[in-house]
């Protein structure tokens, strides 16, 4: 063999070793003899702890690079997530910096030489894209105030940026209208955690999945949305096959049925209807821990005219016409069908109050298997017998009294147009059956984006809400936060701003002029697309899109920016387990593209404190304006003249020095520290992590999490939180107290029944005492009883079946990245429909065929995909969203739960015709 | 040049004519295992294989999972 071939063969084989060995460590297979050295001298490449940039498992990997590019990627055999693996998109990592179209010069539509809004795409530098983007904010402050500015983000920004994007936003331009993709990801499991609990986020954490026996997926297709946690469910089922029962509840059959004991195909909507089901039999089983319901637990209902979150204009928001299996559902029984029901409560669906025992127990008899069987069996050819067995089943399995139950969801249940009551109804049952907060025993809301948890939720980059669950509505969080921040009293706008699908219809009214999107590609993620993409095209809108390729949302932009991508940055990210993980910068970014946090700090010197902390106008305020901070400034050693920069971002990270030969730099570089002069992500960090000290969301120091793969807050003393409310594993619950469910929101309701509130009656407490530090004593968990409700689009003579969308595994989202990376763009080049056969068969279709879409507000075309992965029952269609050719949010309707204001995309009524 | 490390999760009652198809296919070489579970590399020459590949790992009878634990790419 030639010394050249010999070489590369020795090279190949030592980088297949040494891959195989890291992989064997990882998943704890013996080491074959010898292999040690394959491993040991892996040393030699330029590895580093970094965070998966796809879903929001929170995999932790290992990058190598070779001079200014990323060559390599692991999975990190440290981390208890993912403990060396990774999934097909986690190899990627390094790829998807590389598209061969990525954006490097801002872009601006200009005709002249100027700004035009129906000009080309021009390149132009930064100070003109960013001049450009103040001058038109300053236009829209003047004449419309805050109300007319939005930004849009994701839950895919790191912790510093969504942070940094809350203070330019809410403290500097005194605007709430910050909206994270998030809205559309897991808003309703937020409302689940605070309305149930008092505070955001899961109690348990992944060794849930170990420490189980059973696994019971609700819409949650974790074989392609969380692989990784399923290889450790499938791992787990194959330690203990006969203990371990897995359960698959879904719309329609997809992977995790391979391993499932137990597939139940239920129809749309109607999983609020099993749950009930499940809570009735754990009454009629007598398997309600009552120990635990009465020392830690209450009941609590609320309005159920809450409409649907359509436009205001929509009937449905007014009245709804009760199905025969609605109005069994509030207990009026079939007679009740046809009745008219006046929606009062759409702007009041969050209200709730606490119910007797003996009421509960009233809401859930209706919910009896033949109701709930015929009702809620999704495929037509299961006989109703056998799925009353099956439902005869689940039930038995969280009846169990030594079975511990794990349930598991993320879009299926969240993106639901009464998605808040169904996540209240998983821990309806668990809280029933004493099976939550402990090792192996909890209802699990998994996230779907990296950061939805950690930056959209607990940097709280909602319209409504502050960092660490505080919230803009209530005066003493405002105050604080101004304390935090060292603003002006006053200086925090005191009206929540709009929602997400809120903000889109008020650029398309004109109330909202200026809308910066960062970290996602909403136009082509929101529902109802049409209208959206048409809002954004308004002659009196301007649209500023920063990202890293040329997306759908690019091309209907005013200007361009180019961001630097994960690895191209220092960043954070937040998993769904409450772990947060840090990341250095690997590469950088290529050309002129720039960390979005630097485009906040560098738009924020274009602002001076005359110019936005006036009197402005806002007609919700008291007196329709926000009132003028300028008094004040002189008294902060602030002037009129100090930009925003200075006074939200340099001064109080004049602290932070960026030292690029600390150990913690570790020779990489910072391109936005070095840029403006200090160590802007730690400065942001630690100003971040006072929001939550004392009060369940401690952090650790930032330097701490370059040490440790990950750390799950609340972090006392150095000590992560595997379980909250626990007394064995959390430091906010004393020994002897069991479990303390210490979340202080909604903690004090009146009373009433399912009808509505006892005006008469006192409200009431549900907590024991606070002690000296004012925290919960003795806190108690919501029981909540919530009925079945329609959805407001079913199928019909013309539009006959269901729609429901998703995402698939090869690509991310929208496949801004994926698609750009060949191995998945070749995988599964273009969205398919997938359909069930005799379906096709009646419309003369067949695989592979091309197919027109159709709903009421738009159509597409795609080709036909029979016995894929997802096998659709009769009646159902199945498109994901990834492909910007075929944008089947066109097709979706922009409902959403009227308490979370997420919105619905897994259902709606369509057609489907051969093209 | 592009090589993939890969966990393979499968069934243990289709152990043998698992093996047996695993060792037909090219560029794919199985390094270690155990009951259940195995360690293979992947070498493709060509990107779109890459995962072609994978998927129809994924496919075969008795496996109930695959995952990639590591991925090489030769810089450009």
């Amino acid at each position: 063999m030639p010394q050249g071939k010999q070489m590369e063969w020795n090279r190949r084989e030592f980088i297949k070793r040494s891959l195989a060995a890291s992989a064997a460590l990882a998943v704890g297979i013996e080491l074959p003899l010898g292999w040690s050295e394959a491993l040991a001298a892996q040393a030699d490449w330029n590895w580093d702890r970094a965070v998966c940039r796809f879903c929001g498992t929170g995999c932790a990997i290992q990058i190598a690079t070779e001079g200014d590019k990323v060559v390599a990627v692991k999975g990190d055999p440290d981390s208890p997530v993912n403990r060396g693996l990774l999934c097909v998109k986690g190899y990627h990592n390094g790829s998807i910096l590389y598209g061969k179209d990525r954006l490097t010069e801002p872009m601006l539509r200009m005709k002249n030489g100027k700004f035009d809004k129906k000009g080309e795409f021009t390149p132009v530098s930064w100070d003109q894209a960013l001049d450009q983007m103040a001058t038109q904010i300053k236009k829209v402050l003047a004449t419309d105030g805050p109300a007319g500015i939005s930004m849009f983000g994701s839950g895919q920004y790191t912790v510093d940026e969504g942070y940094a994007a809350n203070k330019l936003i809410k403290a500097g331009l005194r605007s709430n209208n910050l909206e994270p993709n998030a809205r559309h990801c897991m808003a309703s499991a937020v409302v689940g955690f605070i309305q149930t609990f008092g505070i955001d986020e899961p109690p348990g954490n992944y060794d849930d999945i170990e420490a189980t026996d059973t696994l019971v997926l609700w819409g949650a297709n974790m074989a392609e949305m969380h692989p990784i946690l399923w290889t450790r469910v499938t791992s787990a089922k194959l330690k203990r096959p006969e203990r371990v029962q897995v359960v698959n509840l879904s719309t329609y059959r997809n992977r995790c049925s391979d391993l499932a004991d137990l597939e139940i195909i239920f129809a749309p909507n109607t999983d609020l209807a099993i749950f009930n089901y499940i809570a009735r039999e754990l009454l009629q089983q007598k398997a309600v821990d009552w120990d635990f319901v009465n020392q830690h637990c209450v009941f609590a209902a609320g309005p159920t005219d809450i409409g649907y979150g359509l436009p205001k204009k929509d009937r449905r928001e007014h009245e709804v016409i009760l199905s025969k299996a609605g109005a069994i559902a509030l207990g009026l029984g079939a007679a009740g069908a046809g009745q008219k029901v006046a929606q009062e409560n759409t702007a009041t669906a969050g209200k709730h109050w606490v119910i007797s025992k003996e009421e509960f127990i009233k809401g859930l008899e209706p919910y009896d298997l033949d109701y709930v069987a015929n009702l809620a069996k999704g495929d037509a050819s299961e006989s109703i017998e056998n799925f009353k067995a099956k439902l005869v089943t689940l039930a038995g399995l969280y009846a169990e009294k030594a079975r511990k139950v794990v349930s598991f969801w993320t879009m299926g249940m969240n993106q639901h147009v009464r998605g808040s009551w169904v996540n209240e109804q998983a821990y309806m049952v668990h809280l029933l059956a004493g099976k939550q907060a402990s090792p192996g025993n909890g209802a699990f809301s998994l996230t779907g984006q990296p950061s939805a948890c950690g930056t959209a939720r607990e940097v709280g980059t909602f319209s409504h809400r502050l960092p660490a669950d505080w919230v803009i509505a209530n005066p003493a969080h405002r105050q604080a936060t101004e304390k935090i921040w060292n603003l002006p009293q006053g200086t925090l706008n005191p009206v929540p701003g709009s929602h997400a699908v809120k903000i889109m219809r008020e650029l398309e009214s004109g109330k909202i002029k200026f809308f910066w999107s960062q970290v996602a590609n909403p136009f082509q993620d929101y529902p109802n697309l049409n209208r959206a993409i048409a809002a954004a095209r308004k002659p009196d809108a301007f649209v500023v899109v920063s990202d890293v390729y040329p997306t759908v949302s690019c091309k209907v932009a005013d200007l361009i920016l180019p961001s630097a991508m994960i690895f191209e940055k220092w960043g954070a990210y937040g998993n769904a387990e409450r772990r947060t993980q840090h990341w250095r910068e690997q590469v950088p970014p290529p050309g002129n593209a720039k960390g979005d946090t630097w485009q906040y700090l560098e738009l924020a010197k274009r602002f001076t404190l005359a110019e936005v902390w006036g009197e402005t106008p806002l007609a919700k305020a008291p007196g329709g304006k926000l009132p003028s901070l300028l008094g004040q400034l002189g008294a902060m050693g602030y002037t009129p003249e100090d930009s925003l920069f200075e006074v939200l971002f340099k001064r109080p990270g004049a602290a932070f020095p960026w030292d690029a030969k600390s150990p913690l730099a570790k020779g990489k570089r910072n391109h936005i520290a070095q840029e403006q002069g200090y160590f802007v992500q730690k400065a942001l960090w630690e100003e971040y992590r006072r929001f939550g000290d004392g009060h369940g969301h401690d952090l650790a120091p930032y330097d701490t999490y370059f040490e440790v793969p990950g750390l799950r807050w609340p972090v006392v003393d150095g000590k992560e939180t595997p379980w909250r409310y626990h007394q064995d594993y959390d430091p906010y619950v004393k020994k002897g107290e069991g479990f303390n469910f210490y979340g202080p929101a909604f903690k004090e309701l009146p009373q009433g029944d399912l009808q509505g509130v006892d005006a008469s009656a006192p409200k009431v407490k549900l907590f024991a005492s606070k002690d000296a530090q004012g925290h919960i004593r003795g806190g108690k968990a919501k029981i909540f009883f919530r009925p079945y409700a329609d959805p407001p689009e079913m199928p019909d003579q013309e539009y006959d079946l269901w729609l429901c969308t998703g995402r698939v595994l090869e690509h991310w989202h929208s496949g801004t990245m994926t698609r750009r990376v060949p191995e998945l763009y070749q995988a599964v080049p273009n969205a398919t429909v997938a359909l069930h056969p005799e379906d096709a068969k009646s419309r003369g279709l067949k695989n592979g065929d091309l197919a027109k879409i159709v709903s009421r507000r738009g159509e597409v075309q795609a080709r036909v995909e029979i016995g894929g992965r997802n096998q659709m029952p009769l009646g159902s269609v199945y498109v994901p969203w990834f492909d910007e050719h075929i944008l089947i949010n066109k097709l979706t309707l922009d409902q959403t739960c009227p308490i979370s204001k997420q919105t619905d995309y897994k259902k709606c009524a369509v057609k489907l015709t051969k093209v | 040049m592009l090589i993939s490390a890969l966990y393979l999760l499968f069934d243990p009652k289709f152990d043998a004519p698992l093996h047996r198809e695993l060792s037909a296919q090219p560029g794919l070489d199985l390094q270690t295992e155990e009951p259940g579970r195995m360690i293979l590399t992947l070498e493709a020459q060509d990107e779109e294989s890459s995962a072609r590949r994978l998927r129809e790992l994924i496919g075969l009878p008795g496996v109930l999972d695959v995952q990639v634990t590591g991925f090489y790419s030769e810089p450009s």
